[in-house]
C-alpha cells in the first residue's frame, strides 16, 4: 500500500489559527500513540473523566460549537435531545463519509492525526453515555481505515479505550465501519441504515430523529469528524474560553477547503467570521490564476448556492446589527452571514470558478454528480436529478432550446422541499442559483432552431414510438 | 401463477418476466471479463472465515446483518469482485436471505459484480478535478492502457483492457479537491496528476 502524502512545505499562513490542524503536515509528526502522548495527548480525556457527563455537555453547550458536517446545528443542543428516561443503549457515530464535493478536511485528520479524533470521541461518548461508537469511513479511504483501526488498538492498549478507561469505571468500545462509495451514506439516517446492513435509504424525519430513534432504534448521536475533534479542545480550554474564538454565535475555528481556480488551493483553518471572502481568496490563496479573474464561488460544498463575484449583498455583518451593502469580497466567513447572503457555509468546501469557465459546463458536471448519487426513494429527486442532467447535457452539446432553461428551473423548484432527505435541496439549489444568476449566459447557448426533435438517435426512437401509439 | 388469475395479468407477466431477466443478466449479474484470469476463484479459507467472524463481533449479537459491508469488503479484496457464490456465503454467515445481500451489492458503486483488471484505476470526475483536467487524465490512461471506454454504462461503469491488466472507472469526488486531479489505483491514492504524468503512474504498477 502506498504511503500517505505529507505536504511538508505547507506552512500555516500567519492569518490562520491552527487548532484542529495543528499537527497536519507537521515536521516530525506521525499518527502513532507515542507521538501523540509526547505532544500532551489524552490530557483532555483525563480532565473530562474527572467531571460528570452533564458537566462535559454543559461545556460543549457553553462553547457554542456548531456542527461542521453541513447543517451547522449546535452540538451541545443535539446531545441534549437524547430522551431523559431512555433505557436503551446509546450510540455515537462519527461521520467520516466526507463526500460533499469540494470538501477534503476530514481526510487529513483520519490519515494523520487519528488519536485527536479518538480522544474527542471518547470524551463525547462519556458525555452522552455511549458505550459503543462506530466510525463510518468512506470506502475510498482504505488507508485511513487501517490507520484508524491501528490507532484504536493502540488506544485500547494504552488504557484510553476499552474497560475502565483511566480507572474511571467508564467502558467504551470503538469500531470502524467502511462504506462502499455512496454519497447518501453521509446523510445521517442513510448512514444509520447502511450501518444496519441495508440499502442506505434515508429515513423520514419526523419521527426518525437519530437522537431519539437512531441505530437499532436506539438513541444515536451522529457528528462529523471535525466537530468531534473540537470537543477535545473545548474541554482543554473550557467552553467559555472557546466561545471567545471567532464571533458570537459563530464560535471557534473552522477548516476551509479551497479548490478550483486559485493560485494556492488547499486547507486553511481560520477563526470563524474573523476573515472575509476576499482575504481568504486573495491573501491566503494567492488570488486568481494569471490573467484571470474570479467569476463565481461555491462557498460550502457543491450543494451550496453559488455566489456571483460581481454581486452586492445587503446584510448585517457581526458584530454590527445594522444592515449595509457589501460586495462579494467583504462577506465574512461565518455561518449566519453566509446564510443571509443566500447561500450556506455548509461543509467548508470553497470551490472557485474563474472567467475561463462556462457555467453550463459547471452546472452539467454538478448535475451528473447528483443524478448519479440520488438514492432513488423519492420520485422528485430520482427523476428530477436525472432530468436536470439530461437538459444540461443538451445544453453543453449545443442542442438546448430557450424553453429548456425554464424547464430546468421548474424541475429544480419541484424537487426542493418535496423529498425525504436534504439531498433534494442539495441537488436543486445549484440549479436554482446558477439559472437565476447566469440566466443570460445559459440562454445565449440555446437556440430556437433546436426546437425540432430529434436531437439524437434516442429521441428519434422515442418519437417513432410516440407517433405509433 | 394460477389459471384463475384474469387474462390481462398473465399476459403482461409473460411479457415482463423474460424482459426483466435479460436486463438483470446484461446489466448487473456477474459475467466474465478480460480481468477474470487475474483473480482467484471464490473459495472460503479458514483465514477468511476467521476474519469474517471477527468483523461480525463488532455488532450486537442479534444485529449480525450489520456486518454485510465488512464481509463484502473481505470478499472483494480477496477475489476482486462479488460473485453469486459469495453472495450466498455472506447470506449464510449472516443468516439472512441472499436477496438481502444482493440488494446491497447492487446499490453501492464501490461493490463490483465483475472482475476488474489486475490494477483498477478510479479517476475522480467531479467539479474541482474536472477543472484540473481529470477527463484528459482519463483519456490518456485509456490510450496508454489500450482501453475502449465507449461500452461503459451506468450499470457497468468499469472498462477493462484486452489483456486484463488494467481497468478504469470514473468515480465521484474523492475528497482531495485541493490537489486535483486525483485518482485511486487499487488502494493507493495519487494526487496532483495531470495527464502528462499518466505514463509515470502506470509504470509504478506491473
Ligand atoms: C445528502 C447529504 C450528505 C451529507 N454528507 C455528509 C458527509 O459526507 N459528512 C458529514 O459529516 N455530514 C454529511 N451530511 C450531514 C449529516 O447528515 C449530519 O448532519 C452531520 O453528520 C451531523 O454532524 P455535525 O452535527 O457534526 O455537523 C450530509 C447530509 C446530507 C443531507
Ligand atoms: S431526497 Fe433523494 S437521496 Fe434523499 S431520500 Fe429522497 S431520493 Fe433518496
Ligand atoms: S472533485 Fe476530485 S477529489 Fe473532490
Amino acid at each position: 500500500m502506498g504511503k500517505i502524502t505529507y505536504q511538508k512545505s505547507k506552512q500555516p499562513h500567519p492569518r490562520e489559527m491552527r487548532l484542529i490542524f495543528r499537527n497536519i503536515d507537521r515536521e516530525g509528526w506521525d499518527p502513532s500513540l507515542k507521538t501523540f502522548l509526547a505532544d500532551g495527548g489524552y490530557k483532555e480525556l483525563k480532565k473530562a473523566l474527572k467531571m460528570t457527563p452533564g458537566e462535559v455537555t454543559d461545556e460543549v453547550k457553553k462553547s457554542g460549537l456548531r456542527g461542521r458536517g453541513g447543517a451547522g446545528f449546535p452540538t451541545g443542543v443535539k446531545w441534549g435531545f437524547i430522551p431523559p428516561n431512555n433505557q436503551k443503549p446509546v450510540y455515537l457515530i462519527c461521520n467520516c463519509d466526507e463526500s460533499e464535493p469540494g470538501t477534503f478536511k476530514d481526510r487529513y485528520i483520519v490519515h494523520q492525526d487519528p488519536h485527536q479524533l479518538i480522544e474527542g470521541m471518547v470524551i463525547s461518548c462519556y458525555a452522552v453515555g455511549a458505550k459503543v461508537a462506530y466510525i463510518y469511513i468512506r470506502e475510498e479511504f482504505p488507508q485511513a481505515a487501517e490507520i484508524v483501526e491501528q490507532a484504536i488498538e493502540e488506544a485500547r492498549k494504552g488504557g484510553f479505550l476499552g474497560k475502565n478507561i483511566q480507572g474511571s469505571k467508564f467502558d467504551c468500545e470503538f469500531y470502524v465501519h467502511r462504506g462502499a462509495g455512496a454519497y447518501i451514506c453521509g446523510e445521517e439516517t442513510g448512514l444509520i441504515e447502511s450501518l444496519e446492513g441495508k440499502r442506505p435509504y434515508p429515513r423520514i424525519k419526523p419521527p426518525y430523529f437519530p437522537a431519539a430513534m437512531g441505530l437499532y432504534m436506539a438513541p444515536t448521536i451522529v457528528n462529523n469528524v471535525e466537530t468531534l475533534c473540537h470537543v477535545k479542545h473545548i474541554i482543554g480550554m473550557s467552553g467559555e474560553d472557546y466561545a471567545k474564538i471567532g464571533t458570537p454565535r459563530n464560535t471557534g475555528t473552522r477548516i476551509l477547503c479551497v479548490s478550483g481556480d486559485v493560485q494556492k488551493p488547499g486547507y486553511y483553518e481560520i477563526e470563524v467570521g474573523k476573515m472575509t471572502m476576499g482575504e481568504l481568496l486573495n491573501d491566503l490563496c494567492g488570488g486568481p490564476k494569471e490573467d484571470r479573474s474570479f467569476k463565481a464561488v461555491i462557498p460550502g460544498g457543491s450543494s451550496a448556492k453559488i455566489l456571483r463575484c460581481s454581486d452586492k449583498f445587503n446584510v448585517s455583518c457581526p458584530p454590527d446589527t445594522e444592515k449595509r451593502e457589501i460586495n462579494f469580497e467583504e462577506i465574512p466567513l461565518d455561518f449566519d452571514t453566509m446564510a443571509a447572503c443566500g447561500s450556506m457555509a455548509g461543509s467548508g468546501g470553497v470551490i472557485v470558478i474563474d472567467d475561463s469557465r462556462k457555467m453550463s459546463w459547471v452546472l452539467n458536471n454538478i448535475n451528473e454528480f447528483y443524478a448519479h448519487e440520488s438514492c432513488g426513494q423519492c420520485t422528485p429527486c430520482r427523476e428530477g436529478s436525472t432530468w436536470m442532467k439530461k437538459i444540461t447535457d443538451r445544453l453543453v452539446a449545443g442542442k438546448a432550446t430557450p424553453s429548456d432553461i425554464e424547464t430546468l428551473e421548474s424541475v429544480a423548484y419541484q424537487i426542493d422541499g418535496r423529498t425525504i432527505c436534504a439531498f433534494g435541496e442539495a441537488c436543486a439549489w445549484p440549479v436554482e442559483a446558477i439559472v437565476d444568476k447566469f440566466r443570460d449566459e445559459l440562454m445565449a447557448e440555446t437556440s430556437e432552431e433546436n426546437e425540432a426533435l430529434p436531437h439524437n438517435s434516442e429521441e428519434e426512437a422515442q418519437r417513432r414510438y410516440l407517433s405509433s401509439v | 401463477m394460477t389459471d384463475s388469475e384474469p387474462f390481462p395479468l398473465r399476459f403482461f407477466a409473460a411479457l415482463i418476466i423474460p424482459m426483466s431477466d435479460t436486463i438483470l443478466n446484461e446489466q448487473v449479474a456477474s459475467h466474465q471479463t478480460a480481468g477474470t484470469k487475474h483473480h482467484t476463484p471464490f473459495e472460503i479459507t479458514k483465514e477468511i472465515e476467521k476474519q469474517a467472524d471477527q468483523r461480525i463481533k463488532h455488532y450486537p449479537q442479534d444485529r449480525k446483518r450489520s456486518a454485510v459491508l465488512p464481509l463484502l469488503h473481505i470478499v472483494q479484496s480477496e477475489f476482486g469482485f462479488i460473485s453469486p457464490e459469495a453472495i450466498e456465503w455472506v447470506a449464510g454467515k449472516l443468516e439472512v436471505e441472499p436477496i438481502k445481500i444482493e440488494e446491497v451489492v447492487t446499490f453501492y458503486p464501490g461493490l463490483r459484480q465483475h472482475a476488474p483488471g489486475k490494477h483498477h484505476i478510479r479517476v475522480c470526475r467531479t467539479l474541482s478535478c474536472a477543472m484540473g483536467g481529470s477527463y484528459e487524465l482519463m483519456d490518456k490512461l485509456c490510450e496508454l492502457a489500450g482501453i475502449d471506454r465507449s461500452e461503459a454504462t451506468h450499470h457497468n461503469p468499469i472498462a477493462v483492457s484486452p489483456c486484463g491488466t488494467w481497468s478504469v472507472e470514473f468515480s465521484e469526488c474523492l475528497a482531495s479537491c485541493g490537489t486535483a486531479p486525483v485518482c485511486l489505483v487499487n488502494n493507493d491514492f495519487h494526487e496532483d496528476l495531470p495527464a502528462g504524468k499518466a505514463s509515470d503512474l502506470l509504470a509504478n504498477y506491473k
